[in-house]
C-alpha cells in the first residue's frame, strides 16, 4: 500500500516470436515482470491492490515494436537504469526495456499525450518504382475512404487521409526496401497502420499488391504539437 | 518451419499460444540432447499450461543432461483450418519441431472427453493413429494421468502406457531407450520397457473374442498384471519451481504447490480417491521453500496449495500462519482448492486468503446424511450448517453447492434433501447477513458416473431420461428465485460415462467420431451429440452395456491394471455402502486394509499429531 514517491518511463522493445502476444497479455508479462526483478511498485489502496503502472497506447497483434511505453510508479527511490537492469535479467528474449528514466512523478499520463506514431514497413515482392508510385498517390489523394467493422454496430466509413502525418520510401539495412509512415494515434483522426497499409496496396499494380509482404515495425511514438513534436521523454 | 508457422499466426485468434518463448520455457538452442520428448496436453493452450503433471514431467527431462523435453497442446479449430490447408504438421512451441521427429510423444490422460482430441493432435502430426501402424521413424507415444488406470478404450493408440506416478518411470525409460542394447529396435525396447514397474505396453496384450468384457490377456513375456508406480516419498520428487509463465491467460492463473498426493478419505465415488492412495505429505519446510521460490521464478499474484484436499494436510495451519504473513507484505494470495466441508477448513480458507472473500464453493455431493453416509462423504449436516455459517460470518455473500444425482441407492428424499440444504444456507444467511444484499446461491449438479477401481465400479449409471426426471425434481422443489442451478450436460456425462468404464473395443468409434468431425468434446460449445450416435451406431458400440450394472463375479475390462487397492476391499466398501455404513480415514482411525500399503509404503504424514 505504498505510496508513490518517484516515477519511471520505460521504453521497451517487442520483437521475434513475442510480437504475436496481445496488448494484455503483454501488460500481464510485465506485471510479473516487474514482480521477478523485485522492484519496488507502488500499489494502489483498497481491497484489492493493483500495481500502479500505466501503458502509453495498445499495440496490435503481431508487431514488432521499439516504442511501447510503460509508466511504473515506485514506492522507493530507484534510478532509471536500476529498473532497466532489473527488468532485462528477467525478461524472456523477445521482450527488452531500450532505456529508462524517471520522470515526474505528478506529470500528465503518456496516454493523453500521445497522438502519433511512427511506422517502419519493410516490403518485400514488390519493386522499387511501383512502391514510391502508390506512396505518392496515397499522399497525393485528398480523401481516403477505409471501412472500420464495430462491434454490435454498423461499419462505419470514415477519412483517414488526415491521419496520414507522412510517408516516404527508403532503403533500410542490407538494401531493404521500406516505407517510414507517421500516422495519428487515438483521436478523430487515429489511423490504424494497417489500414494504412491496405489503401497502400489498393494502389499498387494488381500482381505486385497480391505478391507484396508489408512488415510493420512501431519505432516511435510522440505528441505532435502545432510547432513541434515532443519526445515521450519530454512529457 | 519456422516462417511457415509465422504466415499462419496472423490469421488465427490469440497467436500467442502458438508462439512458444514463454518465461521459464527451455531454449532449445540450447541444449543439446539425445532423446528428445514432446509433451502433449490435449485440449487448448489455456488449459493445458494449467495442468501440474505435464509441469513435472517438463522439469523432471529437462534437468536430464541428455534428454529434453518440449510442449504442444491442441490447436484451436481456426488453427487446425490454417494448418491442414497448408499442410503445417503439428509442432511443438519451443523449436516449431513437427512430432514426428521425436523419440517420444507423451500424452497426458486426464478426461475422457479429450480422446478424440488425442486422435486429432495424432492426425495433425502425420503419426499414424493406431500404434500397430507405426514404424521405426515415428516416436514412441506413451500415455499417462489418471485415466491410464482405464486406457483400454485409447490403449490401442499408445505404444506404451504409464501406470500412477511418473517422475521415476519418465527415467527409467530413458535409461533403457539410451541403452544401445535395447533403445535401438521398437519391438525390443517395448518388451523390455514392459520389466519397468508402472509400465503398461498394450501390443502385449490382445482381447479375447469370446469374451470381450474380461481384460485383454498376456503375450508371452507380458505381465498378468501391472502395478501402478508409487513414489514412495514426496520429498525425493523434484518440485517445478521454474513452470512455463503463460502468456495467453490460463484457467489456472496461479502458482501451484502440491502439498501431498493421495487421500484416504474414502469417498466411494470418488477415483483419484482409490488410484492416488497412500497419503504422501510434503514436508513443511519443503513447501515453504518451493511456495517462496515459485514466486520469484514466476511472478504469480496468488499461491495455491494444492491436493486432493489440502485442509487435510496435516501441517495446514502452520504452513498457511508463516505464509500469509510474509506473502501479504508481496501483495500475494493464497488459496486452497478442493475445501472440505465443515468450519475448519471454511475458517482457514478465509483467513488465508488477502483479499476480502465474496465467494465460497463446497462440495457436499448428496442431500441427505443417509446418501451422504452411502459415499462415504464424511460431511454431517452439522458440517454442512457449520461451514456455511462460518463463510457468511466471514462476509461471504456468494455460496456454491456441487451435488451428484444418480448415486447408489437414490432415492426421491435424497434429491429433495438438496432443496432442505439450500433452504437451509438461506436460512443460516439471512440470520447471519443481516442488512447485507441478498445470497447469489449457485447450484450445480452433475450426473453421478461410475469409475473403474472404486467401489461403485459395478454400479450402473442414470440414462439421460432419468437424470432430466430428477433435475426437474429438484427443480421443483427449489425455491422459484434466488438459486441458480446448473447442471452438466447429460449427453456428455452419458459419454464420459461410457469410456470411463470402457473396453478395447471403443478405440474404433473414437477415430469414427474424429472422422466424422468430433473434437474439443470437453467444451460445451463444440460437443455434438449427434456426431457420435452416428459414430455408435457405425461401430455398433453396446452403449447400454457399458453405463448398466456389472456382474460382481465377473472379470472387468480393467482388471489387469493394478492400481494396488485390492478387490476385496471395493467389494467390502461397496457393501458397506449399501449398508449405510461409512468407513473412516486411515489416517486417523484403524487401517481398512484397501492393500495399497506394505513394509515399505505407507500413510506418510509430517505432523501425526494433528
Amino acid at each position: 500500500m505504498s505510496e508513490a514517491v518517484t516515477r519511471v518511463r520505460c521504453e521497451v522493445r517487442i520483437h521475434g516470436r513475442l510480437r504475436w502476444i496481445s496488448h494484455l497479455e503483454f501488460l500481464r508479462a510485465f506485471t510479473r515482470a516487474l514482480r521477478r526483478a523485485d522492484i519496488p511498485v507502488a500499489y494502489s489502496q483498497g481491497y484489492n491492490p493493483h500495481a500502479r503502472l500505466s501503458f502509453a497506447t495498445a499495440r496490435s497483434v503481431g508487431m514488432a515494436s521499439d516504442a511501447e511505453y510503460v509508466d511504473v510508479f515506485l514506492g522507493q527511490e530507484c534510478t532509471g537504469s536500476a529498473v532497466k537492469n532489473q527488468l532485462n535479467r528477467v525478461f524472456p528474449a523477445g521482450i527488452a526495456v531500450s532505456d529508462c528514466r524517471r520522470v515526474s512523478v505528478d506529470g500528465p499520463a503518456l496516454a493523453a499525450r500521445i497522438n502519433a506514431s511512427r511506422y517502419h514497413v519493410t516490403v518485400e515482392g514488390v519493386a522499387r518504382h511501383c512502391l514510391c508510385g502508390a506512396v505518392d498517390a496515397v499522399l497525393d489523394a485528398p480523401r481516403l475512404h477505409v471501412t472500420r467493422h464495430r462491434n454490435n454496430k454498423p461499419d462505419r466509413s470514415l477519412d483517414i487521409r488526415p491521419g496520414i502525418f507522412s510517408a516516404a520510401v527508403i532503403r533500410g539495412e542490407s538494401e531493404q526496401l521500406a516505407v517510414l509512415v507517421d500516422l495519428a494515434l487515438g483521436g478523430e483522426h487515429g489511423v490504424r497502420v494497417e489500414e494504412f497499409l491496405g489503401i497502400l496496396r489498393s494502389h499498387l499494380p494488381e500482381t505486385e499488391a497480391a505478391n507484396g509482404v508489408f512488415l510493420p515495425r512501431r519505432i516511435a511514438l510522440y505528441h505532435r504539437g502545432d510547432d513541434r513534436d515532443v519526445s515521450p521523454w519530454c512529457i | 518451419m519456422w516462417n511457415r508457422v509465422e504466415e499462419v499466426l496472423g490469421d488465427v485468434r490469440r497467436p500467442s499460444r502458438y508462439v512458444g518463448g514463454e518465461v521459464n520455457s527451455i531454449d532449445p538452442g540450447q541444449v543439446d540432447a539425445d532423446v528428445r520428448f514432446a509433451l502433449a496436453y490435449p485440449d487448448l493452450y489455456e488449459v493445458g499450461t494449467s495442468h501440474l503433471g505435464l509441469s513435472i514431467l517438463y522439469a523432471v527431462i529437462n534437468a536430464h543432461p541428455h534428454a529434453s523435453a518440449e510442449r504442444v497442446y491442441m490447436p484451436d479449430l481456426d488453427m487446425e483450418q490454417q494448418m491442414r490447408e497448408r499442410a503445417l504438421p503439428l509442432f511443438t512451441l519451443e523449436s516449431r519441431t513437427p512430432l514426428g521427429d521425436f523419440d517420444f510423444l507423451g500424452i497426458t490422460l486426464q478426461y475422457e472427453l479429450t480422446y478424440t482430441n488425442i486422435i486429432n493432435m495424432l492426425d495433425l502430426a502425420g503419426i499414424p493413429a493406431w500404434a500397430d501402424d507405426r514404424g521405426a521413424d515415428d516416436p514412441l507415444v506413451i500415455g499417462g494421468g489418471p485415466n491410464a488406470l482405464n486406457v483400454e478404450p485409447v490403449a490401442p493408440f499408445f505404444d506404451l502406457v504409464v501406470l500412477g506416478d511418473g517422475e521415476e518411470v519418465v527415467l527409467d525409460l530413458l535409461e533403457l531407450y539410451r541403452d544401445p542394447r535395447t533403445g535401438g529396435d521398437r519391438k525390443t525396447f517395448l518388451e523390455r520397457s514392459s520389466d519397468i514397474e508402472g509400465v503398461y505396453v498394450p501390443s502385449g496384450y490382445t482381447l479375447d473374442p469370446e469374451d470381450p468384457q474380461a481384460p485383454p490377456r498376456p503375450l508371452e513375456g507380458f505381465p498378468e498384471r501391472v502395478r501402478r508406480r508409487i513414489v514412495p516419498h514426496l520429498d525425493d520428487v523434484p518440485v517445478p519451481t521454474r513452470p512455463v509463465l503463460p502468456f495467453a491467460e490460463a484457467v489456472h492463473d496461479r502458482a501451484v504447490v502440491e502439498v501431498f498426493r493421495g487421500c484416504t478419505r474414502g469417498c466411494r465415488f470418488c477415483m483419484p480417491g482409490m488410484i492416488y492412495r497412500p497419503v504422501r505429505e510434503r514436508s513443511p519446510e519443503r513447501v515453504h521453500g518451493c511456495v517462496h521460490e515459485i514466486l520469484a521464478n514466476t511472478g504469480y499474484e496468488e499461491i495455491s496449495l494444492v491436493s486432493l484436499s489440502s485442509s487435510d494436510y496435516s501441517a495446514i495451519e502452520s504452513v498457511t500462519t508463516a505464509l500469509a504473513e510474509s506473502l501479504g507484505r508481496q501483495h500475494t494470495s493464497m488459496s486452497l482448492p478442493s475445501l472440505r466441508v465443515d468450519r475448519f477448513s471454511v475458517d482457514l480458507a478465509n483467513r488465508v486468503r488477502a483479499v476480502r472473500n465474496t465467494g465460497i464453493t463446497l462440495a457436499p455431493e448428496a442431500g441427505t446424511q443417509r446418501l451422504r453416509d452411502v459415499i462415504n462423504k464424511g460431511v454431517t449436516d452439522e458440517d454442512f450448517g457449520d461451514a456455511v455459517r462460518a463463510a457468511f460470518s466471514a462476509g461471504c455473500d456468494q455460496l456454491k453447492l456441487y451435488f451428484m444425482l444418480g448415486l447408489p441407492t437414490e432415492r426421491e428424499e435424497d434429491i429433495l434433501g438438496i432443496a432442505e440444504m439450500v433452504e437451509r444456507a438461506r436460512r443460516i444467511y439471512v440470520e447471519v447477513g443481516v442488512g447485507r444484499r441478498p445470497l447469489k446461491l449457485n447450484l450445480s449438479v452433475a450426473c453421478f458416473i461410475p469409475k473403474p477401481h472404486t467401489p461403485f465400479q459395478w454400479e450402473p449409471q442414470l440414462s439421460i431420461e432419468a437424470f432430466r426426471d430428477r433435475i426437474s425434481t429438484l427443480r421443483h422443489a427449489l425455491p422459484r428465485r434466488g438459486v441458480r442451478l446448473s447442471y452438466h450436460d447429460p449427453d456428455s456425462s452419458r459419454l464420459e460415462g461410457i469410456f470411463a468404464r470402457g473396453d478395447r473395443r471403443l478405440a474404433p468409434m473414437i477415430v469414427e467420431a474424429h472422422r466424422r468431425g468430433a473434437r474439443l468434446d470437453g467444451w460445451t460449445e463444440h460437443f455434438d451429440p449427434g456426431v457420435w450416435e452416428e459414430a455408435e451406431k457405425a461401430c455398433s458400440v453396446d452403449a447400454a452395456g457399458y453405463l448398466g450394472s456389472r456382474d460382481l463375479a465377473s472379470p472387468l475390462p480393467w482388471d489387469h491394471l493394478d492400481s494396488g487397492v485390492s478387490r476385496e476391499f471395493l467389494l467390502e466398501e461397496r457393501a458397506r455402502a449399501l449398508a449405510e455404513v461409512r468407513t473412516p480415514d486411515c489416517r486417523m482411525g484403524s487401517c481398512s486394509a484397501c492393500g495399497v500399503c506394505d513394509p515399505t509404503l505407507g500413510n506418510e504424514v509430517v505432523n501425526p499429531d494433528v
